[in-house]
């Protein structure tokens, strides 16, 4: 589904350069609910974002459905953002002004698509969420938890073939996360959607089939919690720092 | 106080572009009331040049009273008096000119040559004694040197203007005399000489640009059809700033010989000894020399000049005011905004331990900083633009900039007011924030009982003004309560109105614009309604600017249609200074003339027009025969039938008003005019109220520098045998000329002046060619205070720009993720141009109305201060004009965030956060 091959990516900040990406090179098979997991800098994020075609990578290729979306025209880029791929953010997700109703409608807003379908397709989706109550609320009348989910609404909205989660419950309590994760990983299962979270916490990680491991700008292992029979938290925590730690 | 200085800075330092927009606002601000003040104090100035001209350092004059001249042998009684430094005596006559030319004139065989061609020109001389004038009153020269000998001549830049090809053709062409070109540009083109060939009529025309007379010319005088003389021209000098009669200077016995008064003075200017009191002086000797000569002060001359130039300076206190009220708006804005996306800091330093009068002095002395930049920008800046003004209009500024140092630390310290002003209330809600809820991340929507509440208050300031116009009937209580509380009143409530109509325009005018912009609705109506303060308060400062232009084009629309406009003035005019009696049988002689009136003119002293205390005005006293007024001027009677009022001017001792002095002193058919006349006071019973017979404008059209220093409005007609007998002036000093149905007004107006060359007619005009010219007056004074306004806006953009940058910076994540979601560059874009446009609508909404207010109280003001009514109808063109330049500047000042947004990429919008 995924396909990544030596990507590099550097960018400048506060005057320095930083090569967050060295030739990096993963493929993500279809379906499933998989992590990337790293350390703070090690380049998961930049990751997330040239595979939402956010970015374009310095050189390398990244596939995504056969489609090669390193090579994206800024229109194409925007088309696929809207249509081809989900995003869910850490926090601030929602656009404070609207309620969650239109901030699941908001990409086929941006594309002026029919609001008699928009309105069908974000009522069915919060009611699956179990936000329908909410639909008229506006996010400073939400917990950090539903919005996530009215977030995870919006990124199905075209019920794109990808849904990336960019650390999407840094800002949650335990308990909230934990609801936030099975969420995601009931979606993977149910909608056959490839699910890739970006996280730093073995726990998130735990609920993952795979997990890839990033450091230095390259992935260092992966680790098949599924083939194990799922793994818990403290495992997936030595195995990281294992992968992390043979190569240091 | 450390702490929040330190604070201060940080904040400065953190949004260096943002504090600079805020100073830059100031600036602007600052720059145009600087720039005012000194164009004022500029042409304050010349005014008093003009009046120095005049009256020099002269402390008593001597005059005829009531004839132009008198015996030169006064001069030894006045040498023999006490307490005299020195004693100027000057003669005046107007002589007719001649300078004879080569021009290039087109041949029968349509070559063009160059052939000696006649100039004549009507000039006003005065004769001097050359050793002690331009002592005593120097005068600036553009070319040349003083006179020295009795044939030699200096004449001014107006005079020498007359005397080109240029204002021949203009006067050909019956098109107005351009009073803002250089006069003298003939000057930079080598002059035709006789035989000189063209190839063209385009290089011929080119060539005869350089025509005009030059230092080492001579010029005949002509006198009575017949040249008495030559004179050598040796100087020219520069015009009167303010306008007047294009003159020459001679030797006074050199003038007495040409005008046929040897033997004469026409006044004589007395230089007192230190420690003599002037007053005492007139006092001791006005009955000596009998009374046919006045002896006056200078001061009671100039008085009513300096009283009134006074009293412009509460126009600019009041300009100065509302632009300064208007910077200090834009500083609120933007501090307050920074104080919301500074809110979690701030609630840091409150849980460590920072107190409220350190956060909020911080906000003080950060206002104060944007405050001190922008004045110390602002003066210079502004300084600047008036000395660019003065280059333009070089003539009218002849000394340059001048700079009023006391009006302009007025202004200075009135930018640091407005710093003060506008960081009050972010000072105030910095300091009252709670550190738990500055920590809390989420933004709290605005109130909309706090914006109905605003709303209420606003009304009821605007309402304010409005009561006082229509309830406060006596004119001096309305112009002191309309300036100190229905101004303020009525321009704050429009100020706090902008919040609900901002929030209005959002909500119903926001998704059309959203539509035409194909931007989903909720996301930009709403942007603007959960912030409506800021985006309030920025369309306030909009609006300010549009209002002015709004005000200015339906006060001098109404001004143009409702008074210059209805003047029905005959066909045309002569006017000297004063004319001989000759003259209106020369021109009633001639085959296109029907009719021709002789008019005579005294300048009145009147009460009750105006602000007492602040303006001293005269009015102008026509005596006329009473059968022509209704014939020849084609006035109406509002009070009063022509045939009642005629008996009754026959019988002496009645006037005709015009109808302002009905609006403005409340006279009525039957009353009392008074008026005082070299403090004699005279009264006479009104026999009928005209409307304007544009007598007054006549004078003002060929001697406005003198007429404005003479500070006449209005006019009364009386007959000529009470003007004669009362103030003692027999002369006529104009000619009211009616044409037959079939002449051409041009031609008859060039017949009339060949005719009266040398007779003392100063100028002849049509009544076409002065309505002509007093249009081409209104029209540039309405653009120069266009340019004024669109300075206004140009401040407010400063203030728009500020609010958008704040706005995207504190949305930048948001923005981010809706380029995430799927949102295109060309979206992000037209997201803040939107916000700009619904600014830009929302001042439109209010400078509009707020404009047509303003322009309603300054025609009730003028009403009831001068008379003058007017209608009120606003121009809908210049309205939408006006609308187009507003809400073009506001996108303008967002273009370049809007670029910037729209070019960063989806990663570094989020990476912002």
């Amino acid at each position: 589904m995924i396909r990544c091959a030596d990507v590099h990516k550097s960018f400048t900040s506060g005057g320095r350069a930083v090569h967050a990406l060295r030739g990096l090179s993963a493929n993500v098979e279809q379906g499933g609910f998989d992590a990337i997991m790293g350390r703070s800098g090690s380049g998961k994020s930049t990751l997330l974002h040239l595979l939402g075609a956010m970015d374009t990578p310095d050189s390398g290729t990244i596939e995504i459905g056969g489609q090669r979306i390193d090579s994206f025209s800024e229109r194409d880029a925007t088309r696929f953002r809207r249509r081809g791929v989900g995003i869910v953010f850490q926090a601030f997700n929602l656009v404070p002004t609207m309620t969650a109703e239109e901030n699941v409608q908001l990409p086929g807003l941006l594309g002026g698509d029919d609001a008699k379908f928009l309105r069908e397709r974000s009522r069915e989706l919060l009611d699956r969420l179990g936000l329908i109550d909410r639909a008229t609320h506006r996010p400073e009348a939400l917990s950090g938890g539903e919005q996530q989910r009215v977030a995870i609404a919006r990124a199905l909205l075209y019920k794109p073939p990808v849904l990336l989660a960019d650390e999407p419950t840094g800002n949650l309590d335990s308990r909230s996360a934990a609801m936030v994760w099975a969420l995601l990983r009931e979606i993977a299962g149910e909608q056959d959607i490839t699910v890739l979270m970006v996280t730093h916490e073995p726990e998130a990680a735990s609920y993952c089939r795979r997990i890839f491991v990033v450091g230095d700008g390259v992935v260092r292992g992966v680790i098949d919690s599924e083939a194990e029979g799922g793994l818990d938290a403290g495992s997936v925590a030595t195995r990281a720092q294992r992968l992390l730690g043979e190569t240091e | 106080m450390r702490a929040a200085w330190r604070l201060a800075r940080s904040v400065c330092s953190a949004r260096p572009s943002r504090i600079l927009l805020l100073a830059g606002a100031v600036a602007m601000s600052t720059a145009l009331v600087a720039a005012i003040a000194c164009a004022m104090a500029s042409l304050n100035a010349a005014v008093r040049a003009q009046l120095d001209a005049s009256v020099g350092v002269a402390h008593v004059r001597v005059q005829p009273a009531g004839k132009e001249t008198m015996p030169d042998r006064a001069l030894a009684i006045i040498e023999e008096w006490e307490g005299i430094e020195r004693v100027e005596a000057r003669l005046e006559s107007t002589l007719a000119l001649v300078a004879r030319m080569p021009t290039m004139i087109e041949q029968p065989d349509g070559s063009w040559v160059g052939r000696e061609t006649p100039y004549r020109v009507s000039a006003f001389v005065t004769g001097v004694d050359f050793e002690t004038e331009f002592e005593a009153r120097p005068v600036a020269l553009i070319a040349g040197r003083y006179p020295i000998d009795e044939n030699e001549v200096l004449i001014d830049a107006a005079l020498a203007r007359r005397m080109t090809f240029g204002d021949a053709e203009r006067k050909r062409a019956g098109k107005p005399t351009d009073v803002f070109a250089d006069p003298t540009a003939y000057l930079d083109t080598e002059p035709v000489t006789e035989g000189e060939t063209a190839p063209d009529e385009v290089s011929a025309r080119a060539r005869n640009t350089g025509v005009g007379v030059r230092v080492g010319d001579t010029v005949g005088v002509v006198r009575m059809f017949h040249q008495r003389g030559e004179l050598t021209v040796v100087g020219i000098a520069k015009p009167s700033p303010i306008g007047g009669k294009p003159y020459a200077i001679v030797t006074r016995d050199q003038l007495g010989a040409l005008s046929g008064k040897a033997g004469s003075v026409s006044r004589v200017d007395i230089v007192l000894e230190d420690g003599v009191d002037p007053e005492a002086f007139v006092a001791k000797y006005e009955e000596v020399l009998g009374r046919n000569v006045l002896l006056q002060t200078t001061e009671r001359i100039t008085s009513g000049v300096e009283k009134n130039l006074a009293a412009s300076q509460l126009g600019l206190v009041l300009i100065g005011s509302v632009a300064l009220m208007c910077s200090g708006f834009i500083i609120m804005t933007g501090l307050t905004t920074g104080v919301a996306e500074q809110q979690r800091t701030l609630g840091v330093l409150r849980c460590l331990g920072a107190t409220k009068f350190q956060i909020g002095a911080s906000q003080l002395l950060t206002g104060v900083l944007v405050g001190v930049l922008g004045a110390v920008a602002g003066v210079p800046l502004g300084i600047g633009m008036t000395a660019v003004l003065a280059n333009v209009f070089k003539q009218q500024m002849p000394d340059g900039v001048v700079i009023p140092k006391a009006l302009l630390t007025m202004v200075l310290f009135g930018s640091l007011l407005a710093g003060v002003f506008g960081a009050l209330w972010p000072a105030w809600r910095a300091a009252t924030m709670s550190p738990l809820g500055a920590l809390s991340a989420r933004a709290t929507p605005a109130s909309s009982r706090g914006v109905a509440q605003l709303a209420i208050v606003a009304v009821l300031m605007i309402v304010t003004m409005i009561g006082i116009a229509v309830f406060v009937t006596d004119s001096q209580a309305y112009f002191w309560s309309y300036v100190s509380v229905g101004i303020p009143a009525m321009f704050g409530g429009y100020f706090l109105l902008s919040v609900p109509i901002v929030v209005v325009v959002a909500r119903y005018a926001g998704p059309i614009i959203a539509k035409l912009l194909r931007l989903p609705a909720g996301l930009l109506t709403r942007t603007v309604r959960a912030t409506p303060y800021r985006h309030g308060f920025t369309a306030g400062a909009l609006m300010t600017g549009l209002a002015l232009m709004i005000g200015i084009w339906t006060n001098g629309g109404s001004a143009l249609r409702d008074w210059v406009a209805k003047i029905k003035f005959p066909d045309a005019f002569a006017y000297g200074l004063p004319l001989s009696d000759e003259v209106p049988g020369v021109i009633m002689n001639l085959p296109s003339v029907q009719r021709a009136t002789p008019i005579t003119l005294a300048n009145v002293d009147i009460e009750g027009l105006g602000v007492q205390g602040l303006h001293q005005y005269k009015t102008a006293f026509f005596g006329l025969e009473y059968d022509v007024i209704s014939e020849m001027f084609q006035v109406e009677f509002v009070e009063g039938d022509p045939e009642t009022a005629t008996e009754r001017m026959k019988q002496g001792g009645a006037v005709l008003v015009a109808r302002e002095f009905t609006a403005a002193k409340g006279l009525s058919l039957g009353d009392d005019f008074v008026c005082s006349y070299q403090d004699v006071e005279y009264r006479f019973k009104i026999a009928g109220v005209v409307t304007s017979a544009g007598l007054e404008f006549i004078s003002q059209y060929f001697d406005f520098g003198d007429s404005f220093v003479n500070q006449t409005i209005h006019s009364v007609v009386g007959s000529r045998s009470d003007v004669a007998e009362m103030f003692g002036v027999t002369r006529p000093y104009i000619v009211g000329i009616q044409l037959t149905p079939d002449a051409d007004d041009l031609a008859a107006v060039a017949e009339i002046r060949e005719a009266t060359l040398g007779m003392g007619v100063l100028n002849v005009g049509s009544g076409k060619q002065i309505r002509a010219q007093f249009e081409l007056v209104f029209k540039t004074t309405l653009a120069v205070f266009s340019t004024v306004a669109i300075g206004a806006m140009l401040v407010a953009c400063f203030g728009v720009a500020n609010l958008i940058i704040a706005e995207v910076q504190s949305r930048r994540f948001e923005l981010g993720v809706i380029r995430a979601v799927g949102g295109t560059r060309g979206q992000l874009v037209r997201l803040v141009c939107g916000q700009a446009i619904i600014i830009g609508v929302a001042a439109c909404l209010l400078g509009t109305v707020l404009g047509i207010q303003a322009a309603w109280g300054g025609q009730m003001l003028n009403e009831r201060l001068i008379g003058i009514q007017m209608t009120l109808r606003p121009p809908y063109m210049a309205i939408l004009f006006a609308w187009g330049i507003a809400i073009g500047m506001s996108l303008l000042a967002a273009a370049p965030t809007a670029w910037k947004i729209g070019r960063a990429s989806p990663r570094a919008l989020l990476s912002a956060r």
